[in-house]
């Protein structure tokens, strides 16, 4: 090949059409008489399917005191059912190429799955399986439990995972959406008696989604699959989740001391609102001009301008009953006072100045972008179309989502950053080395001083 | 035995621009999306002494503008068009990728090539630089429980060579040293097109990707090609072990490794047979007896290259190595029993074929997985060419591991995983005993032994 001189200026970057609009795959939607709903995509680019069984059974349907019951009766799924021991569960689920397990959100138990396609019939028949008649063995039980001590052991050394949980709690009060890790004791609590009570009450197909990608046989034919592994399973009523009653969102100081700590873990935070609520999508945007990828405010600020973190952004997360808006860095100990100042200055100005046409453009953009890379694999779609359905939202949700951002306007941005991002009604949680600590943060308000655990 | 086939074939195109630039694009993709990814042949084992940590500052030197795109326009452009971006520095490369909207593509080659063409070196991006660097090493080293054992102290111990033992994010001390000049001399070394690998993959149309690539790339001018580090590592004659006393971890670990083969080579594909049947999955030996059995370890990893590279981009010399965390119940000692009964039960009986099947079938279906999003595929195909000069073996690779039989693990087992050659570090949780702290502690393990550099 011969090195032609270009014929394009270099010196400035290329213009290129706008994002494309995204669409999604054909979808097949159905649902069995016993209630539960199918969600088919076809995706045959390499032989593989990725299924998910998703119930609204996570941790907020736990009871008080016994934190963790949700995500210890998902683990518990595949270590043992009436056909087989957890040893010939493991065995059966490498024969087939697959990977299964299943796990608890906030919302939502999900027993999730990647098989070869060649082997997807007898997988979906293992996915009933663990999802219809695990056994919860004791000694399966007993091992959870002491293993889960220890990550929880090894959890609470880390700085970020305190000042999350602490979070959590200030925000959420006594809602159970407080309590989205389990504790040593509440762990203690649980038996094979509540496991399985959990599964009968919670696990009902009634409301239970099947999301299927991948390179699928033909329709009909996976349709008549999944009717032979779970038509004729019973619905059961359905619970109803705790009254979404949460603490008036205010102004507190929480700073748990970890002797040490060679720098601060910083959150502030507070209530924000769901996907259906009207601020939603103007907040979701004022949140990623804030502190959403490296081009935010608080990333150019914080780390770019003033090297105060490493890491310095702001999150929305939106569960079913629920939200909650957290900025997040890790600030060096010497300089602690300012860059506490400095991001509370750029949560001020987001509320009081608009956000330019530029900047709006861009973070658009960055949200529409980097939504449908999330859609790029099997996995990253089923999860999208079963997080849509277990929320009650419809699958255009998913292509509406990069309208909705495009029709933010900006004085509704500023509006949500008013009524969101207001610093004087977030909760600050702090950890790190109290001496060094505690000095610039009272400057703000009386601080409530904790030991981490 | 015959191998199961593939079931797949990735489309590819391998070509080299005049100025040694390789490129391999890889059309395909569920999503309109496309991976850029750009692969240069420099990492932390290009270091020399006193320089320690220059190839990830570096990394963050690309980052702070180019000859035409001036600080923050890489990531405002990538961002505000839809795309998410990042770079990391590796024992043997350093890797940038963009994951772009696919009508993007032209917008990635152009910051990649003017970026790779001139570098906006100056003061002040450096000593912004230097001071992100210390903030993620704090936030990722300093202040988290394992991480130093890791980074500082697991290298050392299991390398001689200073190259493969020195710390691979560097001292403060070497951050401060470096110069303008250093950044701008390293730049030059090894920034350079003939020494760097571009793959493209995902939604895009290969022809006029081929145009875009010239255009940009086509005139940056060639180097003189970089001397390759001498890795070359004495052989490990005895058993070494280490304790480290970690302040902010509180359940205890063990790292444990042994020398590695040579990439590709026949106990190279043996070991990671054997590997998955150890660790792959709930089914392997390491979950069965050791996490269910003996109730001894809580969580494990292992992997040829562990713990800064992987299978796919091991390189000798490497370790194959693993972290424990395990029940406080049971002593260190114990728990290198344990495992080291596990090699010997493979040393003496190889694999049963039914198990050996299933870890084919394991390996077959992980393999498949990273074939699924433009950007593993990219990262796949970029460490191929760079580290092999064919990226065709992401279709033809897996039936060189399909082959792998019983008697050819155990052999591998026998050669590699030797009691001889182990090392181990122990991890023990130091409580809530402190040391002296001052403006310059770096955290973690201020009783630590066998300070110092490897004899």
């Amino acid at each position: 090949m011969t090195t032609q001189p270009p014929l394009i200026d270099r010196s400035r970057p290329p213009e290129t059409p706008d994002l494309p609009v995204f669409k999604l795959p054909p979808v097949i939607q159905t649902r069995l008489a016993n209630g539960l709903e199918a969600v088919l995509v076809e995706d045959d680019r390499l032989p593989l399917i990725h299924l998910r069984l998703g119930f609204p059974a996570g941790s907020k349907y736990d009871p008080a005191g016994l934190w963790g019951l949700s995500e210890t009766t998902a683990a518990l799924l595949t270590q043992g059912t009436t056909e087989r021991d957890a040893r010939q569960m493991a065995e059966r689920v490498a024969e087939l190429g697959g990977s299964l397990r299943a796990w608890s959100g906030p919302d939502a138990l999900v027993l999730e799955g990647s098989v070869l396609a060649e082997n997807f019939e007898a997988f979906l028949e293992l996915a009933a399986e663990a999802a219809r008649r695990a056994t919860f063995p004791d000694q399966e039980v007993a091992l959870r439990k002491q293993n889960r001590k220890q990550e929880l052991l090894a959890q609470r050394a880390l700085a970020d995972y305190l000042a999350e949980e602490k979070l959590a709690a200030v925000v959420f009060g006594a809602h159970p959406y407080a309590h989205q890790e389990p504790t040593p004791e509440s762990i203690d609590r649980l038996d094979r008696s509540a496991l399985l009570a959990f599964r009968d009450r919670h696990l009902s197909p009634a409301r239970a989604v099947l999301v299927l990608v991948g390179a699928l046989p033909a329709p009909e034919r996976t349709l008549r699959m999944v009717e032979a592994s779970l038509a004729d399973w019973a619905a059961g009523p359905a619970p109803d989740p705790p009254a979404a009653h949460f603490p008036e969102p205010r102004r507190t100081l929480t700073l748990m001391d970890r002797p040490g700590s060679v720098q601060a873990d910083l959150r502030i935070g507070r209530l924000a609102v769901t996907r259906e609520h009207p601020d939603y999508f103007p907040l979701l945007v004022a949140n990623t001009v804030l502190g959403g990828g490296a081009s935010s405010r608080l990333f150019s600020e914080i780390r770019e301008k003033r090297g105060y973190a490493y890491d310095a952004h702001s999150a929305l997360n939106a569960m079913k009953d629920g939200a909650v808006l957290q900025v997040v860095t890790q600030i060096r100990n010497e300089v602690a006072g300012e860059a506490l100042q400095a991001v509370l200055e750029q949560m001020r100005r987001i509320a009081a100045e608009p956000v330019s046409p530029e900047e709006l453009d861009a973070t658009r953009n960055y949200l529409s972008g980097v939504f449908v890379i999330r859609l790029e694999t099997q996995q990253g779609l089923a999860g999208q179309l079963a997080v849509t359905r277990l929320l009650d939202l419809p699958l255009e949700y998913l292509e509406q989502y990069t309208l909705r951002v495009r029709a933010a306007e900006p004085e509704q941005v500023q509006a949500a950053a008013a009524r969101y991002l207001d610093p004087e009604q977030a909760a600050i949680v702090v950890v790190g080395d109290a001496a060094r600590l505690h000095g610039p943060l009272k400057k703000l308000g009386e601080v409530r001083l904790e030991k981490a655990p | 035995m015959p191998a199961d086939p593939p079931g797949f074939r990735i489309p590819i195109e391998n070509y080299r621009l005049d100025n040694g630039l390789r490129v391999v694009l890889s059309p395909g993709g569920a999503a309109p999306v496309l991976t850029l990814y750009l692969v240069y042949g420099v990492g932390a084992r290009s270091e020399t002494p006193g320089r320690t940590g220059f190839a990830h500052l570096f990394e963050h030197m690309m980052f702070q503008g180019s000859e035409h795109a001036p600080k923050g326009m890489h990531f405002r452009l990538v961002e505000s068009n839809g795309g998410s971006l990042n770079g990391s520095t590796h024992p043997d490369y350093t890797d940038y990728f963009e994951v772009l909207p696919s009508n993007k593509l032209a917008l990635g080659l152009w910051l990649e090539a003017d970026r790779m063409r001139g570098l906006a070196v100056n003061a002040e991006n450096l000593a912004n630089q230097k001071e992100a660097v210390k903030q993620e090493r704090r936030l990722s080293f300093d202040n988290q429980p394992y991480n130093t054992a890791l980074v500082e102290h697991w290298p050392r111990l299991a390398f001689r060579n200073w190259a493969s033992a020195h710390s691979l994010i560097g001292s403060f001390e070497d951050l401060e040293a470096a110069t303008v000049e250093d950044v701008a001399g390293f730049f030059k070394t090894y920034y350079a097109p003939n020494n760097a690998v571009l793959v493209i993959a995902g939604d895009f149309s290969p022809e006029q990707a081929r145009q875009l690539v010239q255009t940009y790339f086509g005139d940056v001018e060639p180097q003189p090609q970089p001397p390759r580090p001498d890795l070359s590592e004495p052989p490990q004659t005895e058993p070494r072990w280490e304790t480290y006393r970690d302040r902010l971890a509180k359940v205890p670990a063990v790292v444990l490794g042994y020398p590695g083969p040579l990439r590709r080579s026949p106990d190279y594909y043996a070991l990671e047979m054997l590997d998955i049947v150890l660790t792959g999955g709930e089914s392997s030996r390491f979950y069965q007896n050791l996490v269910k059995g003996r109730r001894s370890l809580i969580q494990y990893e292992a992997n040829l290259g562990w713990p800064f590279a992987g299978p796919t981009d091991y390189l000798h010399p490497g370790r194959y190595a693993m972290f424990l965390l395990h029940h406080p119940r049971f002593e260190a000692g114990r728990i290198v029993e344990q495992v080291e009964e596990e090699i010997a039960r493979v040393r003496s009986e190889g694999v049963p074929e039914q198990e050996l099947a299933r870890a084919r079938t394991f390996l077959r279906a992980a393999r498949l997985r990273q074939l699924e999003s433009s950007r593993a595929r990219a990262m796949l195909l970029g460490q191929y060419q760079l580290l092999d000069g064919n990226p065709e073996l992401v279709n033809t690779e897996l039936a060189a591991f399909l082959a792998v039989g019983s008697e050819q693990i155990r052999q591998a087992a026998r050669r590699y995983l030797n009691p001889a050659q182990r090392t181990v570090l122990e991890i023990v949780p130091a409580g809530r005993r402190r040391g002296p702290r001052g403006p310059g502690a770096q955290g973690g393990g201020k009783d630590r032994r066998g300070k110092g550099k490897p004899g």
